[in-house]
């Protein structure tokens, strides 16, 4: 029996007028219904293009070799009207920018239940009241009433709610969560980790986490998958890692987050040599790094 | 206390979205009401009562030559004076009204419909089809659309049929390249990637996605259009390749009173008159529905107008 998820050797590389750029070199990634996977690592450590590319997202000028397996069948080459079945469908994504997530000139509902008027084939009434009953299951009071409210009615915790709703509407068997927090406040970014986690719990589905923030990562998986220069230096249970992290790079991430220590004068700089030489964990002799960690 | 005020907003929330509340806006904005009321003349005169008058209006007096307006002892019909040829103005004008509405629908909608459909296709996809399109486009630019329409016209015989195919054509860039333009910038935002993740096809992407977002800049630009299209076509009359009598319309009034407007002014001015109300309508038209048609302007609209009602009540 196969894997839900199964990446191996997946490199990802942008051409671009300076050269190739690799994002992502050689993941290997396995994941099983139930399992949510946290992959944390800093900006331009390769995590989102991780995340798109199980979409078929990585547009034009990116080049993605190696294998994805999604239940078995190949992603990686698939065209784009195959990748549609896989979409949604299959594989769900919230992504970061809840604000303009939705369209701004239809109404909430009538977003919502076109998904499943569209995928599922079913009649406008049948989809209403799905789409009623999804709004509900993400955390929307008064659902029936706010089905025809715009967007802009909408604050940005209530929007990535939707987003949500969208995203698990066609019960995926993975949902891969794109930073859905960050472009919220700390309040309503705990009640948007309680509602994926719930959801997660209530139906199953993997999930895979994409953060740069260490505590979110704790509170949401089982398994963290720690990615720097494009590659997984770290990767196990969640607080086992915490608490014994291996790799150098992990240590020191871990070192200057502020939850650990007591007072500021403890927190730990991440090293220069982990911000200015990204490729110290490549061998194969890139000359020039291939992706400059700023800050 | 709250479970009994929840249903009372509840309630006024769904009256309030079905009493048809555009048509409340439309009728609580006066510009707006008059702006139709004006399109709406023009379209009855130009379709109902030109028909009527046609010899009338081409029936020429030379007694009646530069007969001054305001005055009734003519008959109303000489009430806005009379041409060059004794040709009642009014008359004219309500003939010429034909000509004129349906060279800048047909011209307009030719050209608007064409580089809209065209522009978003190849803002959406990119790529060489778009480079290709985009050079024609540049093309069409370049040369001057007069100077393309008086080699067309010239070639073929100049009639509305020909004039509207003309000026449909050189207007085309003008729309393919607002609407590619503000495809490429929709195409990027977020509800698109959405839409993606979701399994949207393409074409529902473009239809339902972008398509929508720019339609309200290519309508009001296509308003705007109107004036310019009659004026164009006034110029190529003007030039002699443009309509030829008996066919009238606003533009070759104006072109015609030109010569006259030390002695005569009201030949040239009653047309001009007639163009800027009939552009300035479209306009205010246009602009109106964009902020309509817009659901966070218009929420916003409403709710004015509501906090003004309860004030006065």
């Amino acid at each position: 029996m196969s894997k839900l998820l199964e990446i191996s050797g997946l490199r990802i590389s942008f051409e671009s007028g300076f050269g190739k750029v690799d994002a992502v070199r050689g993941v290997n990634l396995t994941m099983d219904m139930g399992d949510a996977v946290a992959v944390v690592g800093a900006s331009g450590s390769g995590k989102t293009v991780l995340g798109r590319s199980l979409l078929g997202l990585v547009d034009a000028p990116g080049v993605v070799r190696g294998s994805i397996k999604f239940g078995g069948e190949e992603i990686v080459g698939k065209s784009e009207k195959e990748l549609r079945d896989i979409r949604g469908l299959g594989i769900g994504m919230v992504f970061q920018d809840a604000l303009d997530g939705l369209n701004p000139v239809y109404t909430i509902g009538s977003q919502l239940s076109e998904i499943f008027t569209v995928r599922l084939g079913l009649s406008r009434s049948a989809a209403k009241s799905r789409a009623v009953s999804i709004m509900e299951q993400v955390g929307i009071r008064r659902a029936s009433e706010r089905y025809h409210d715009y967007p802009h009615q909408f604050s940005g915790g209530m929007r990535q709610r939707i987003c949500i709703a969208m995203a698990i509407g066609l019960k995926p068997k993975i949902l891969i969560a794109d930073e859905p927090t960050t472009a919220l406040d700390v309040t309503v970014q705990a009640g948007i980790l309680r509602l994926i986690k719930d959801l997660q719990a209530e139906t199953g589905m993997g999930l895979i986490f994409v953060t740069h923030d260490l505590a979110v990562a704790r509170t949401i998986s089982t398994r963290i998958v720690v990615m720097y220069a494009g590659q997984i230096v770290e990767e196990g249970p969640t607080e086992e890692l915490f608490r014994f992290p291996k790799h150098p790079y992990t240590k020191a991430l871990l070192a200057a987050h502020p939850a650990r220590v007591r007072s500021w004068r403890d927190l730990e700089p991440i090293p220069d040599a982990f911000v200015t030489d990204p490729s110290s964990g490549e061998t194969t002799g890139h000359s020039s790094p291939s992706i400059v960690i700023t800050n | 206390m709250v479970l009994q005020s929840t249903p009372i907003v509840a309630s006024s929330r769904i009256t309030r979205w079905r009493a048809s509340p555009k048509w409340q806006m439309f009728t609580s904005s006066p510009l707006a009401v008059a702006s139709t009321a004006w399109l709406i003349f023009v379209v009855v005169l130009a379709f109902v009562v030109a028909p009527l008058v046609v010899d009338q209006a081409n029936h020429q007096t030379i007694a009646m030559r530069f007969y001054a307006p305001f005055r009734l002892d003519k008959g109303f019909e000489f009430f806005l004076g009379a041409d060059s040829l004794g040709r009642p103005i009014m008359l004219q004008l309500i003939v010429g009204a034909r000509t004129s509405v349906l060279i800048a629908i047909f011209a307009v909608s030719i050209s608007a419909a064409t580089g809209y459909a065209v522009g978003v296709v190849s803002g959406y996809f990119g790529g060489w089809v778009d480079n290709i399109l985009l050079r024609l486009a540049d093309i069409i630019h370049t040369v001057p659309s007069l100077l393309m329409a008086l080699v067309v016209l010239f070639i073929l015989q100049p009639s509305i049929f020909n004039l509207i195919i003309v000026l449909g054509i050189t207007r085309i860039p003008v729309y393919l390249r607002t609407s590619r333009t503000q495809t490429m910038e929709v195409r990027e935002r977020m509800f698109v990637e959405v839409s993606k993740a979701i399994g949207a096809s393409n074409w529902r992407i473009i239809t339902r996605d972008i398509a929508p977002l720019v339609f309200p800049t290519i309508r009001t630009l296509a308003m705007l259009e109107v004036s310019a299209v009659i004026l164009s076509a006034a110029s190529l009359t003007f030039l002699g390749i443009g309509l030829q009598r008996p066919d009238v319309d606003w533009g070759m009034m104006v072109s015609d009173g030109r010569a006259y407007l030390k002695s005569a002014w009201f030949v040239a001015v009653f047309p001009g008159i007639v163009i800027v109300l009939t552009a300035l309508s479209a306009n205010i038209l246009s602009n109106w529905l964009r902020a309509v048609e817009d659901p966070a302007q218009s929420t916003l609209f409403f709710r004015a107008k509501k906090k003004k009602g309860a004030a006065e009540e």
